[in-house]
């Protein structure tokens, strides 16, 4: 069909159809009416809309079937109207994504979870960093301590106190016969003093007077600094306390620490061995004795008895340092001259000044900068992988809101 | 007025049944029910090759309002909020079932060129058979239209929705909705007329009910 319309057409076949369908403001509809009892051409393409009508209608395709019927009439009495119960009911149908307080509720849990993640991050970096590599401390200590160790730093509490862990290795040291405990002290102390020279010279005193002695010692005396001596120093065990008594008197203490490390366990399975590889020795060097053999074979045994012996030795000096350091507790002293600061009697010029200032100002800069990368770096990757979790939930979510509020 | 009251339940609009099923009238309902069944099954008859999904679908679709009634505010006709969720279920089952989605691959049973083996005429209440479909060669024609003219073309005359409920369905202005309008029906007169004249097609109709 190719209706060839007049350009002048006060109507357009379009605007007919819409008329025809009643879609028309009434205004045009009446311009429509008028146009169409003139028009043939109009009238024929009415004629051909309204035919097509009927032809469409042709198209029927039957009434449902009963069990339509049924199955809606069955969900209809199955559902619980809530509108039996005035209030509250509307609230308890409203959806779940539909409650302020859900969103709030999801935010909080979003936000902490974000949080504990950035923490156990630390923790774990924390972790590693130490001499034990946390598989390690994961396989050999009981599965729940690790956890146990993330809640206790997580919440501020010390981590992993000595007396847990020294527990732990004496319940497993009672089975054995274990002699009076053997334990391994240190301490550290950090003294300010005014008098370096005095302060120095008592220490060489208390440290000859307790019967201990130097294992390192060092003195620094930058400039425009106060003067700092770290000394390490042997004192038997037994002197310890007093000696640190001493030392603290020496000045104003800015920190101070102790520890104990047992090693009783050590010591008894090192005295086994060496027991162990005594007998072995012993039985080596019969056999060497009393049986004849070849020379191959008499070789073999002796190279077997050096091996034994290289062995004892080694353990025996292992058994040794152990006495020492049970014997002699480490004291780690650091004496530091408290600074009088000199009167600088020519301050910079102003220029030198503003110069050191923007020279400051630009270390600064290029340090925040660096700074930011570090960080956007150390948590982007932690960020992004939560933003890609989040996101589909996020957005299905925010569409139900959308097509709800629609 | 007495909501859901037996003689004044035909003559309330379906957003004052939709609120009176709101407050708990399952009458409310049934009349909507009543009014709507040949209409959204019919939607997906005409639109599916399976009958017995647009059955499964004109279900769920008062299913969904029987759920969603809590959420229902009467801001849009109740008409196009029905079509919207009907129409949404269509789109559903064409992404997961793109195949069976469409009339098209609909074996056309009845068809002048198998020969009439199911009669084509007006629906037989007695038919065990099932809902009796008729004046199929309008569908054929129909199938030739592309997807949007054709999807504009059902909506008007077959659930006779407005210009406006036809945008706000497939989301496209109303001007775009009246052109394509247009030019499907030019194009289905074009199908139809060729082939077989309204007249001719008619004759075979008679023929067939004899």
């Amino acid at each position: 069909m190719n209706r060839s319309l007049q350009p002048a057409h006060s109507i357009d076949p379009e605007e007919l159809m819409a008329y025809l369908d009643g879609e028309l403001p009434v205004e045009r509809a009446r311009e429509c009416a008028a146009h169409l009892e003139q028009c043939r051409e109009c009238q024929a393409l009415a004629a051909d809309l309204k035919s097509l009508y009927q032809q469409m209608n042709a198209w029927q395709v039957g009434a449902p079937p009963e069990s339509l019927d049924r199955a809606v009439r069955l969900a209809l009495e199955a559902e619980s109207l809530p509108g039996r119960k005035e209030g509250g009911a509307s609230d308890r149908a409203r959806p779940l994504w539909r409650r302020p307080w859900v969103w709030a509720v999801a935010g909080v849990g979003t936000l902490l979870l974000l949080v504990g993640v950035g923490r156990f991050y630390v923790f774990w970096t924390g972790y590693q960093g130490q001499d034990n590599p946390p598989m390690a401390i994961m396989g050999s200590r009981r599965p729940y301590a690790f956890l146990g160790d993330f809640i206790s730093w997580a919440v501020g509490v010390p981590a992993r106190p000595e007396a847990v862990r020294s527990q732990v290795t004496e319940s497993a040291l009672s089975a054995t016969v274990a002699p009076s405990p053997m334990i391994v002290r240190g301490a550290s102390v950090s003294v300010v003093t005014k008098d370096f020279d005095l302060s120095r010279t008592q220490l060489d005193a208390i440290q000859h007077r307790r019967g201990g002695y130097a294992a390192g010692l060092q003195v620094e005396a930058p400039a425009g600094a106060g003067r700092t001596l770290t000394a390490s120093l042997r004192i038997p065990a037994d002197q310890l306390d007093s000696t640190l008594a001493e030392v603290k008197k020496l000045g104003r203490v800015e920190h101070e620490s102790q520890s104990g490390e047992e090693v009783t366990a050590q010591y008894v399975d090192l005295n086994a061995r060496l027991s162990n590889s005594r007998n072995t020795e012993q039985r080596l060097v019969e056999v060497l004795n009393q049986r004849t053999g070849k020379m191959a074979d008499i070789l073999a045994v002796e190279n077997e008895i050096a091996r034994v012996r290289g062995e004892i030795e080694q353990m025996e000096a292992e058994r040794k340092s152990l006495e020492h350091r049970v014997a002699y507790a480490e004291l780690q002293v650091e004496l530091k001259e408290e600074y009088k600061a000199a009167l600088n009697v020519t301050p910079p010029s102003g220029a030198s000044q503003l110069r050191n200032s923007l020279v400051e100002g630009l270390g600064t800069a290029g340090d925040s900068l660096v700074g930011f990368v570090q960080l956007v770096f150390s948590c982007g990757p932690t960020l992004l992988l939560w933003a890609a979790i989040v996101f589909w939930p996020a957005r299905v979510l925010w569409r139900r809101w959308r097509v709800a509020k629609n | 007025m007495t909501p859901g009251s037996a003689e004044n339940i035909e003559m309330t609009t379906d957003e004052h049944l939709m609120l009176d099923f709101q407050r708990g009238s399952r009458e409310a309902f049934g009349e909507l029910f009543a009014r709507y069944r040949d209409a959204i099954y019919g939607f997906f008859r005409r639109r599916l090759s399976q009958n017995e999904r647009a059955e499964e679908l004109a279900q769920e679709t008062f299913l969904a309002v029987l759920k969603g009634i809590q959420r229902y505010e009467p801001r849009a006709a109740f008409r196009s909020y029905l079509y919207g969720i009907a129409f949404n279920l269509l789109a559903a089952e064409r992404r997961k079932n793109p195949a069976g989605g469409t009339f098209r691959e609909r074996p056309l049973e009845g068809t002048a060129e198998h020969g009439a083996t199911k009669p084509v005429g007006p629906v037989d209440p007695a038919d065990p058979v099932g809902p009796v479909e008729t004046g199929l060669w309008v569908r054929e024609a129909l199938e030739k239209l592309d997807g949007t003219a054709r999807e504009v073309l059902l909506l008007r005359e077959y659930e006779q929705l407005s210009y406006t409920e036809i945008a706000g369905l497939l989301r496209l202005p109303v001007n775009t909705v009246r052109s394509r309008l247009f030019r499907a029906r030019m194009a289905l007169k074009d199908l139809l007329v060729p082939e077989r004249g309204w007249q001719g097609q008619q004759g075979v109709t008679q023929r067939d009910l004899r």
